[in-house]
Order: structure tokens, then C-alpha cells, then sequence
């Protein structure tokens, strides 16, 4: 439902969900420095406005809501750049002052997109979270190698470009950045707002229009793409002081998201590595008990597919020949039909208990949003079912292999070199 | 097949006890699509020595429960995983230091993985070599946790607490315990352990709930199982003092973390321990949270900020409460958990805060009920303890403020502990 030019609304009706959910999503495209900025913005608008401009009134406001969850995060989704503001609330049928409690969410929404609070020492608290958290993950060598994998193999695209933004980009924004992407957001972005749960739709319209009253806006912003660069095969190394060695391999699919055989490369991906029936998975780990854990996964909105593992230092070369092995195993068909069924399975059983979780009904609108098209769960699982072996050859036969990222203990012998 | 409806909730659960002993609890969930089922054993990390009924000892090495979890899922006939897989269902595992648990999930048909679960866990099918290239993986396991400095924080701080209670050792055990766990020692440690009369099989699923436990009693009658044996677990005494008064350890991390734990007794009334959690809760958040008005003076000294945390956990044999940072300014926090354990002591709460409290509880708790994993693993928590699904919530209606000042005598002995982690290059 259109609420604004380039503002909509979308009501997800259920009477499954204990609480009701509103998510307003709010899309830029994705640049390195205003990638950071907005994820800074998230965080200030999330911890004080205007009129609760103490972390105790916010508190205070929330509990007087049951405890309503509020939440606000960047997400990258291809070439696009979206800050989400979220929050939840139990359904007012489970309390007596059911009325208010409906309303008082978008007024509490109000207060926190419209009326910000852009003061220097909250500018500066919410900076030293942020680069915290940026260095916390850096702390995690599970997180960190996906971060620099990405970085590194993606290079001069947007698949290169951390969502969080980077320390150093983080750490020279002043707070005239956040008011500027603050005021970009409110009057240039695209708004999407997703309602999810069991609530009068007249009286939800109503309180958007209310509570929620955004002007009209005309730019778009795209979102998938296939990612292409001239950067030849890579092998990069990292070092970290750990005991256990990381690998990121990744591949680029040069298939789009909207593309036909994008579902038989979402089983592909599957038979490679996304199950603990997949070749990764039972090979590396089960049959060479290299490492507990491997995955494969495919980044959908960019076109692109990594593996990520842990592994002894010993065994990296190993482990490396070991997942290209795996790859090209796939790309010749060396898996038989009950492979292709179960992965079938598993994934549409997935889909389907997505329809039981709110936050995956929320997600799953999006995604027809971001793609412009009105499909049901449903499609895609009829879409999955008639996929063939040839698909999913074909699928991954397209993909390109462009390089390793391995973060790793320095080597005492390459020390002295 | 028992009926319970919470009105208040709007959930409705089905109890039976079958023939040979094993509890089964199934909560409908009217127009969901997804199932989960959750077999679970009161066998935890801390159950390293165990008595039986006519008086037999045994021991085990830390980490078995851990262990065995890893070797349930050898079938006879084939892989588990890949079993529930070609029925498009999930199925997971989990050992903690208060039980060990098996679950599928899916949302095809819940019959066939449903089975497969009973089958699988009723059915220990191991060998000496199976047992031994597992090691590989346990190992390498552990070292990943080892790596994770949260992890690794906790872990040094329950060592820090206990000298002989088993909360000492990581739920894994560690790379000797691993290597020297036998054969014998996890036939026998099933034996024990995975009776259907010391189980609960807990589901939540939308499908029909008379004929979902037919699946279950249809598949446990063609069952025979030994005589079952009552076991306990048997435990050392634990002194009143600290293992470590403070212990100092580094790894490659940008800022220090630090926690401070507090020592305290056991409670063995069940609904006195919940009670007294809620009231600690309660007086963590009002003095340790945005609640407490000088929360904001020491984020903006810098002193901590959103890496900030703490928890009570009263259990039937140990009690701790914790307090966590991330700080460059450690001595500084220190002097706060200091200063808030004072103020907590005293016991006081403001009418208002408490009420609030209890609705901002009260919403989790709805929520929660959300989550077919959450409502699975309490509900098999509740079974164990002896306890009603809402009586924790029940008791949180009920506590006033006196409850909350005679709540904190649990406290007033408590051993301080202090674990600090370092950056290398300090």
C-alpha cells in the first residue's frame, strides 16, 4: 500500500505470532563513508531522542510497553544500503489496556525517528560502541575472515564493502556526517514499512499515516547485481595470533538473484556445502576430521559464493585442495539423485517454516519488494521442486573461482625471511 | 493423555507418562507448519560421578555427557544426520551443565523424524574405532571455543570459582579427559543414563496432537527396555572459599575483559531458588542497568560500554552471580561491581521499578513462547526440576519488596572472584 511517493506500507496478516512486529526500512545505496555513518546513525537513534533523552527514559518507555524490543541495524543487500529500525510488541490481547498499548508503539516509533537526538557526547558514546564492536569482530577470527574474504576478493565492488563501515572511516565521522545522512535518510531514501502479526489493518493505516508521516520521494535505489571484476585469482594471507588457521575461498556465480537458474544455484550450493550432508561437510569434516566446522554459502543480492572453514596450519593446503575438489565435483555431476532430492527437501522445508517466523516473514517481503515482483512461498518451492541435475550443473558451471583469504598464525620461518 | 490449558498464556499442552516410564509433553500450536521434537536426559557436564540404587559408584572423565552427544548420532543402519536430511528435516544436539538434549525440526510430516529421534536415541551403536576418530573432532571443538574469547572468559571463570564441583571443567572437558574417554566408559555412561524412565520427550507441533502421540506410543511398544535403575549424581564437598582469588590470562584481543563472580550457597527448594533468582534479577537490573541513574556517569567515563553484563545463576548444588566488561579502565569497574554488590546487599527496591520490572518480564515471557525451541528446552527443564512450565512466572507476580530484602541473605558471605583477560602485546 502506497502510503507516501516512495514510501509503502506491507501487512503481513497472522494470528500464529504472540507479539506484533513493525519493521521500517529505510534504502540508500551502498558507499563506504555513508555505510559507516548510517550505521552510527542506527545506533544513536536507538539509544536516546529527543524526549527520552536519557537511556532510563528510553528504558522506562519500553518497560511501560511490556518490554517492547527495539532494535536498529544496517544491512547490505547488493548495491544497496538499508538501516532498519525494528521493535515489537506483545499483542495487546494478552494485557487490559489493550488499546493504548497498540497506539503507544507508534508513538514511541515517532519520537524515535522524528525527533533524534544529535548531541556531541552521544555522538561520541555511540562512536567508541561502534568501533568497539568493528574490533570485537576483528577479535573473531570466524567473523573476521568472511569480513576480509570479502574485502579482498571484492575488491572495487560492493560486495567488497564492509555494511558496518570500516575503523578508520568510522573513526574520522564527526557528528555533522550523522545529521547529513540523518537528513538524507529522512527526505531521500526509499521507506519500506513491515507490519507483521494480528492487528486491525484500518487502525494500523492509520496510526502510519499518524505517527509515521514521511514526505514524497522519487530516487530508487538497486539492489542485486551480478559481481564482476578484472582482478585475476587471488591468495592473500593475514596473520593473526591463533592457534587455529581460517580459510575463505570465494567464487563469483555471475548469476543474479532474479535470474532463471538462480534456485538451481541455491541447490548447488547446497549439495556443496550448506547441509551436513553436503560434499564439504562430510568429506572435509566426517571422512579427514579436518575441522569441525565448514559451510558454503551464497551471497545472494551480489552474485557471489564463499567457503569458509577452520583448520589446522598444517592441513591448509590440504583443506584447500580438498574444497576444490568438492567444487568441481559438483560441476561435473558427481552426485546422484538422492543427494539432489534431499538438499531439495531440506531447503523446502526451510521455506516453508519461514511462514512460522516473524522475522523471516518480514524478510521474505523484502525480498519481493527489493525485486519488484509478488511471489508466494509457495512459487519458489513449486520453482525448487522441478529443478533438475542439468540446472544445477549448469548453474554452478557459470561460476568463476577468484580467490583465498587465509588468516593465519605468522610462521616463525617466514619471520626470518 | 493429561490436557493443560493456560488461559492467561493461550497455550495449551498434552502430558503422558507411557508404559516404560518415558514423559512425553506435546504443546499445540494451532496453524504453525513447523514441528520440533526434543529428547532429553538429565546427563550433564557436571554428572562425572554417579551412584545407582544399590549403591554403585562410577566415574567418568569430564566431558562423557559431551562425548556420548557426539557418538548418538552413529546408527547401525547408516548416519543420523543424513537420515533426518531425507526427510527434509534438521536435527541438532546440545550438552550443557544441566542436561543433554536432541532435537529435529521440519515441516514435512512430524512422523518419520519423530521416529528416527526415538530410534536414534534409544540405540547407542558404537566402536572402538568410531569412539577413537571422533576425538579428532572433539578436539578440534574445543580448541575453537578456546579461541572465542567470550568463551574463554566464562570458562576461566567458573575455574576460578569451584575447586571440586564440576563447573570447573568446560563442558567439553579438555584435550586429556577427550583422549582418555574409553569405549566402556560411554556404554556405560548410556546405560545410566538414557533409560526412557529418566527422559522426556518434549514436542511442539501444529499437527494433531492425539494422533502425534500415538506415533510415539506405537513406536515404544515395539520396544523392550532392561529393569530401569534409580542413579544420582554424587559430587564432592565444595568449600565455602574461591578456587582462584584472581587469575590473570591473555590472548589476541583489542581491549581487556574482565568478570567478577560471586560464590554463593546452594538452594534446594526449587521454588524458594526461583524466587530468589527473580529477586537478584530484579536488583541486578535496578543497580546495574540504564536503570540506575550513574549507569550513563560510567559509560561516559569511559569505564565500560555496550560490552557490559550480568547474570544470577542458582542451581540446585551452586549459586553464582557475575558481573562482565569490556574495559580499558579496569580497576575502575572493579571498584563499581565493588560498590554495586554494597548497594544490592542492602536489598532495598522502589515500588515503581519493581512493577515495571515485572511487565517488561512479563512481555519476554509471552514472547518467548514464540520460540519452539525456548518453550522445548524449559519445558524439559521444568520436568527435571519438578516444576510447572508458569510457575517461575506465577512467582514473579507474587514477589513483593520484603521478598526482595530477605532475598539478599543469600548473598551477604558471598567469595569475590576476579578474571581478567589481556591483550598479548600489554
Amino acid at each position: 500500500m502506497q502510503i507516501k511517493k516512495g514510501v509503502n506500507a506491507y501487512f503481513i496478516m497472522s494470528n500464529k505470532f504472540k507479539d506484533i512486529g513493525i519493521s521500517v526500512r529505510f534504502r540508500y545505496s551502498l558507499e563506504q563513508k555513508s555505510a559507516a555513518s548510517r550505521t552510527l546513525l542506527a545506533l544513536m537513534m536507538m539509544d536516546r531522542c529527543k524526549k527520552y533523552d536519557t537511556k532510563k527514559k528510553m528504558t522506562d518507555a519500553q518497560d511501560n510497553l511490556y518490554g517492547a524490543t527495539l532494535g536498529a541495524q544496517t544491512m547490505g543487500f547488493g548495491k544497496s544500503h538499508v538501516l532498519e529500525i525494528r521493535t515489537k510488541i506483545i499483542n495487546p490481547t494478552y494485557v487490559s489496556e489493550e488499546h493504548s498499548l497498540f497506539e503507544g508503539i507508534f508513538k514511541f516509533l515517532n519520537e524515535i525517528v522524528f525527533f533524534p537526538l544529535f548531541k556531541q557526547e552521544i555522538f561520541e558514546e555511540n562512536k567508541d560502541i561502534l568501533l568497539s564492536k568493528i574490533k570485537r569482530m576483528e577479535d573473531d577470527p570466524q567473523q573476521y575472515i568472511v569480513t576480509c574474504g570479502l574485502n579482498e576478493i571484492g575488491k572495487n565492488t560492493s560486495l567488497g564493502i564492509s555494511t558496518l563501515g570500516t575503523y578508520d572511516d568510522v573513526k574520522n565521522l564527526t557528528l555533522q556526517d550523522i545529521i547529513d545522512a540523518y537528513q538524507e535518510m529522512i527526505d531521500e531514501n526509499i521507506i519500506d514499512i513491515i507490519m507483521c502479526g494480528d492487528f486491525d489493518e484500518n487502525e494500523a493505516t492509520s496510526y502510519i499515516q499518524q505517527y509515521l508521516p514521511f514526505n514524497d520521494r522519487i530516487q530508487d535505489y538497486p539492489s542485486f547485481y551480478s559481481v564482476k571484476n578484472n582482478e585475476s585469482e587471488k591468495m592473500v594471507k593475514l596473520y593473526k595470533n591463533i592457534s587455529q588457521s581460517y580459510i575463505m575461498m570465494v567464487w563469483f556465480t555471475n548469476t543474479s538473484i532474479v535470474d532463471q537458474d538462480y534456485y538451481a544455484l541455491r541447490l548447488a550450493n547446497g549439495i556443496l556445502g550448506q547441509f551436513s550432508t553436503s560434499f564439504l561437510f562430510q568429506e572435509v569434516r566426517e571422512k579427514r576430521s579436518l575441522c569441525y566446522s565448514i559451510y558454503s554459502n551464497l551471497i545472494s543480492y551480489d552474485g557471489a559464493l564463499g567457503v569458509t572453514t577452520g583448520v589446522e596450519q598444517k592441513d591448509i593446503e590440504e583443506s584447500i585442495q580438498l574444497i576444490k575438489e568438492q567444487f568441481n565435483r559438483v560441476v561435473e555431476g558427481d552426485f546422484d539423485q538422492q543427494l539432489l532430492d534431499t538438499t531439495k527437501r531440506l531447503i523446502i522445508s526451510s521455506l516453508k517454516s519461514s511462514r512460522d517466523n516473524m522475522n523471516s516473514l518480514m524478510a521474505f517481503t523484502y525480498q519481493n519488494i527489493l525485486l519488484g515482483r509478488n511471489c508466494e512461498i509457495q512459487d519458489i518451492i513449486k520453482c525448487i521442486e522441478g529443478i533438475t541435475k542439468e540446472n544445477v550443473i549448469d548453474a554452478i558451471s557459470k561460476c568463476t573461482y577468484k580467490g583465498t583469504v587465509l588468516l593465519c598464525k605468522e610462521d616463525a620461518n617466514e619471520q626470518n625471511i | 493423555m493429561n490436557k493443560i490449558y493456560n488461559r492467561r498464556y493461550q497455550e495449551t499442552r498434552y502430558e503422558e507418562t507411557l508404559d516404560n516410564g518415558l514423559k512425553v509433553i506435546l504443546w499445540h500450536k494451532d496453524g504453525y507448519e513447523k514441528s520440533l521434537g526434543m529428547m532429553v536426559t538429565p546427563l550433564s557436564a557436571l554428572d562425572l560421578k554417579q551412584q545407582d540404587s544399590k549403591g554403585n559408584m562410577y566415574e567418568f572423565p569430564a566431558g562423557i555427557a559431551h562425548f556420548l552427544e557426539h557418538k548418538m548420532f552413529e546408527m547401525k543402519n547408516g548416519d543420523v544426520m543424513e537420515e533426518f536430511s531425507k526427510l527434509g528435516a534438521n536435527v541438532n544436539a546440545f550438552t550443557s551443565y544441566s542436561e543433554t538434549a536432541y532435537y529435529f525440526s521440519t515441516s514435512n510430516s512430524i512422523k518419520e523424524p519423530l521416529n528416527l529421534l526415538l530410534d536414534f536415541v534409544q540405540e547407542l551403536s558404537i566402536n572402538k574405532k568410531s569412539v577413537e576418530k571422533e576425538k579428532g573432532i572433539i578436539i578440534q571443538e574445543l580448541n575453537m571455543y578456546q579461541q572465542m574469547s567470550d568463551s574463554r572468559l566464562l570458562m576461566e571463570t567458573y575455574s576460578s570459582l569451584y575447586k571440586n564441583y564440576p563447573l570447573k571443567y568446560d563442558i567439553g572437558g579438555n584435550s586429556e579427559t577427550v583422549s582418555n574417554t574409553t569405549l566402556s566408559d560411554l556404554e556405560e555412561c548410556y546405560r545410566l543414563n538414557y533409560h526412557p524412565s529418566r527422559m522426556v520427550l518434549v514436542i511442539v507441533t501444529g499437527e494433531e496432537p492425539t494422533q502425534v502421540i500415538k506415533y510415539v506410543k506405537d513406536n515404544q511398544n515395539k520396544k523392550k527396555f532392561p529393569k530401569a535403575n534409580q542413579i544420582h549424581r554424587i559430587y564432592d564437598e565444595e568449600p565455602k572459599d574461591v578456587a582462584r582469588k584472581e587469575y590473570v590470562f591473555q590472548m589476541d584481543v583489542s581491549i581487556p575483559k574482565v568478570s567478577v563472580a560471586f560464590k554463593l550457597d546452594s538452594i534446594e527448594d526449587i521454588k524458594e531458588r526461583i524466587k530468589t533468582e527473580w529477586c537478584l534479577r530484579i536488583l541486578l537490573d535496578t543497580y546495574f542497568s540504564n536503570l540506575y541513574p550513574d549507569f550513563q556517569k560510567w559509560i561516559d567515563q569511559k569505564i565500560f560500554n555496550d560490552y557490559i553484563g550480568c547474570d544470577a545463576d542458582l542451581g540446585e548444588e551452586y549459586g553464582m552471580m557475575l558481573f562482565y566488561a569490556e574495559t580499558n579502565k579496569i580497576q575502575e569497574f572493579l571498584s563499581i561491581v565493588d560498590e554495586t554488590i554494597l548497594r544490592i546487599k542492602i536489598g532495598n527496591i522502589d515500588e515503581r521499578i519493581l512493577e515495571q520490572l515485572k511487565k517488561r518480564y512479563f512481555g519476554q515471557a509471552i514472547r518467548g513462547l514464540n520460540s519452539f525451541d525456548d518453550v522445548a528446552i524449559n519445558t524439559a527443564r521444568c520436568f527435571f526440576e519438578r516444576c510447572d512450565f508458569f510457575d517461575s512466572m506465577n512467582i514473579l507476580d507474587s514477589i513483593s519488596s520484603d521478598d526482595i530484602k530477605n532475598a539478599v541473605k543469600y548473598i551477604e558471605h558471598a567469595e569475590k572472584s576476579i578474571v581478567k583477560l589481556l591483550p598479548e602485546k600489554c
